[in-house]
Formats: structure tokens, C-alpha cells, sequence
């Protein structure tokens, strides 16, 4: 054997070794940019809740289109608007179909006027078809990694101060 | 010079796997740090929107509307509706009457159960009304108590518990209903059982309320608190109901002045 010889079998371990590192540096490196980028969606949704909520009072459709206009979240799409599906008790405000209701499609509140409570950065038309139809929102969103938070608010529609909920749905392009 | 020769392979085999010793333990450290990485930032998350939903939760409970009638509803509306606001209908019927009525604490447990319902399912909270230190005039006590408690039943034996979702699998309860009701041991109770169930979400409200007396109105202090945790086993149904917490179910059971069991 020469010298050459004499190390090769030091290069398995060595090969192992490098293997070995290399392979849990990128699993690591894969679980910190994942969970880096789950923190960044957490926050977001944190952060549109906030300017949408206000002080937990939206005096009506107004306020609530105002509060919407100041929200610009570049790289990340979303869908938020105020439901009254969980504090309404009879069918005259049950606007939307109540069986097939998720957090990702409910349905948002509409005024005496029509106006509908919603804030999004998504083309109108998506927008439209997931709150009327439940297949198209589950194949819209089946993809979709989907970061979802709720919160009560009261919203003033009429001179009466209803409790309702404000949801937020933020998703990767 | 021959022996180190002839065992140079060796030392080179032998540096090659003290290498792959180091390397391992790198390994080792990097995947567990990796695993555990964010964990604390998580639950951070977690406990920040608990607090929102109770801050936001009480708010919402405390600026909503009820109609004077409970049979009707706050939407479509007829003119002959009057609404009133759910404080002001609160502290009204309170400056009667020094309590409130069964139909009072139904109004505002409606509402509250219809605010805290897309976390229903999954947390229990409690919602109490109080004067939490002796007035003028006007005693420690507690004006109005809502528990949502998830019920569990346990299968399991002696030291090895398991439980299991009863049914009902949820079960909401007016408390300190009675003339037995006191104070010092609700209180004592509800400490205890806020230390018992684990991390929480609170949020606290001071308002202040009338008492009607022959000559005027005495204004006091009292404190509405939201406190909200993971559902957890804490007691039977019969337990609620028994003397320490002076409990009925709402909206099942009638009130009786001889309630507290």
C-alpha cells in the first residue's frame, strides 16, 4: 500500500462526516426559512388586524372602507372583512350559505345600502366567487398555505351597535 | 520507523473518525436547535391573539346593543323595536333592583356566548361582573358570573386517568345564583381554579354602576373581567353547582333563591 492507499479508507468516514453535515445544515437552514417565513405571515395578519380593527368599533361602512384604504401589504395576498355569522340568530342575517361556511369563505356583512365590509388585495371577481361559492373556495385555497386569525368587533349599521367579528385570511401568492 | 509506518493508515483512520465524532455532535445540536427553533416565538404569537380576542372580546361586550325585549332581534328591525344599549340595560335593571334578573343575565350570556364563539369550541372562559372591594353603601360581591366550561369524563382508572369528551360536550352556567351565595368562597374558588387551568388570557374593564336608594342614585365601582384558557377538565357539572360556586345552567334551569346547593 502507498500513501495514497493507506488514507483511503480514512476518506470514508471523512465522506460520511461531510455528508452528514452538509445534509443537516440544509435541513436546518429549510426549517429556520420556513418558520421565518410563517412568523412573517403571523405578523402580517397582526398587523392588518390591527389597522382594520381600530379600536374595536367601526362607526360604519365608511370608517371601515377608510381604515381599509390605509393598508398596503406588498408580497403577501389577503382577504379580511366583517361577518356577523357567529352573533346573528335569525335568517334574515344570514347572509350566505351558513352550511358550507369556513373562516376562509364566510361570508361579510352587508349594510341597508349594500355595501359589503370587506377589505382585500385580490382581483374582485376571486373575491366574489369564494364568498357565493364553497367548491371554488376550497379549490382556490387547497394549495394554499392559509394564515387565518378572528376577532370580535362592534360595528354601528343603523344607529344600533352590533357585536360582530372581524376575520383575516392571508395566503403566499 | 517501520512500526509508524506501517500504522500510518491507522492514525489516519483514527483522526478521520474523531472528525466524524465532532461533526456528529455539530449535527446533533444543529438538527435539536432546529427543531426547537421559534417554539417560544410560537407560543409568544399564540398568547399575544388570545389577549387580543379577550381585550377586543370585552370591548365588544360592553358596546353592543340589545333589544329591551329578548325575543326580538338587533337585525331587521321594525320601528316598534326599542334598543337600548347592553350596559345601559345592565346597569338599569341593577339600580332597580340591587341584582339583576334571570332575563338580564340571559340577555348579556347571549351575547357574550354568540362574541366568544369562534373560540368555543376549543377554550373555556368565564365572564364575571363584580364589586371587587366594600363601597359605600354597597358590599363586595359578584353581580353577574358566565361559565363556558367544556365537560370531560373520566375513563381511566385509580393513577392513570383518561379523559374523554362527555356529553353534553360543552355546558354553560350562571353562577353565584342565590341567597347562599357568598363572596370570600366564590372568589377563593375562582382563584383557584384560574391557577389550576394553565396559561390564560384576561382582560378587565372598570365601570361604573347606580344603586338606587329612596333619596338618589349612589354611584360604585365595579370591574367586568374576561379570562379565557384551553379547555381543560376543572369539574363536574354537579361540582358548579354545588356551594362553593352556587351555579345553574343557563337558559335550562329557573332561577331560585334556594339555587345554592
Amino acid at each position: 500500500m502507498g500513501p495514497i492507499g493507506d488514507d483511503l479508507p480514512s476518506l470514508i468516514p471523512l465522506l460520511f462526516a461531510l455528508i452528514m453535515f452538509f445534509s443537516t445544515f440544509t435541513f436546518a437552514f429549510g426549517v429556520f426559512d420556513n418558520k421565518n417565513s410563517k412568523f412573517d405571515s403571523d405578523i402580517k395578519v397582526i398587523k392588518i388586524a390591527k389597522v382594520l380593527k381600530g379600536t374595536s368599533y367601526i362607526s360604519g361602512y365608511e370608517n371601515f372602507k377608510a381604515l381599509c384604504s390605509t393598508l398596503s401589504i406588498p408580497n403577501l395576498k389577503f382577504r379580511a372583512g366583517i361577518t356577523n355569522y357567529y352573533t346573528a340568530t335569525d335568517q334574515y342575517s344570514l347572509q350566505y350559505n351558513a352550511q358550507d361556511a369556513r373562516l376562509y369563505n364566510v361570508g361579510f356583512f352587508l349594510d341597508e345600502a349594500g355595501n359589503e365590509f370587506s377589505c382585500h388585495n385580490i382581483d374582485p371577481a376571486i373575491n366574489s366567487d369564494i364568498s357565493s361559492s364553497p367548491s371554488f373556495a376550497y379549490r382556490f385555497f387547497a394549495d394554499k398555505e392559509i394564515v387565518a386569525r378572528i376577532y370580535p368587533i362592534a360595528v354601528e349599521d343603523n344607529r344600533v351597535i352590533k357585536p360582530m367579528h372581524l376575520v383575516v385570511v392571508t395566503w403566499m401568492p | 520507523m517501520d512500526a509508524l509506518k506501517e500504522n500510518r493508515g491507522q492514525a489516519a483512520v483514527t483522526d478521520a473518525l474523531y472528525f466524524l465524532l465532532i461533526v456528529t455532535s455539530i449535527s446533533v445540536f444543529l438538527f435539536s436547535f432546529s427543531n426547537g427553533y421559534g417554539n417560544t416565538v410560537s407560543a409568544q404569537i399564540v398568547q399575544n391573539y388570545n389577549s387580543d380576542f379577550a381585550t377586543d372580546a370585552l370591548k365588544t361586550i360592553l358596546y353592543s346593543s340589545t333589544p329591551r325585549n329578548p325575543d326580538s332581534s338587533i337585525y331587521g328591525l321594525s320601528s316598534e323595536v326599542e334598543i337600548d344599549q347592553l350596559l345601559a340595560y345592565v346597569k338599569e335593571d341593577y339600580a332597580d333592583k340591587r341584582y339583576l334578573t334571570e332575563k338580564t343575565m340571559l340577555i348579556l350570556a347571549q351575547d357574550i356566548n354568540s362574541i366568544m364563539a369562534p373560540l368555543g369550541d376549543n377554550f373555556d372562559y368565564i365572564f364575571y361582573l363584580s364589586v371587587p372591594r366594600d363601597q359605600e353603601d354597597v358590599r363586595q360581591k359578584f353581580i353577574f358570573i358566565f361559565f363556558h366550561k367544556t365537560n370531560f369524563e373520566n375513563i381511566g382508572t385509580g393513577r392513570f386517568p383518561n379523559f374523554v369528551a362527555d356529553d353534553p360536550p360543552r355546558t354553560d352556567l350562571l353562577c353565584s345564583i342565590g341567597e347562599n351565595a357568598d363572596f370570600g368562597t366564590i372568589n377563593n374558588s375562582l382563584k383557584d381554579l384560574i391557577i389550576r387551568v394553565g396559561d390564560t388570557a384576561q382582560a378587565s374593564a372598570k365601570i361604573t354602576m347606580v344603586a338606587e336608594d329612596e333619596i338618589t342614585f349612589r354611584p360604585f365601582e365595579t370591574q367586568a373581567d374576561l379570562v379565557l384558557w384551553d379547555a381543560t377538565e376543572v369539574g363536574s357539572v354537579p361540582y358548579f353547582k354545588s356551594s362553593e360556586w352556587c351555579c345553574i345552567e343557563a337558559g335550562i334551569e329557573h332561577f331560585d333563591s334556594s339555587a345554592c346547593r
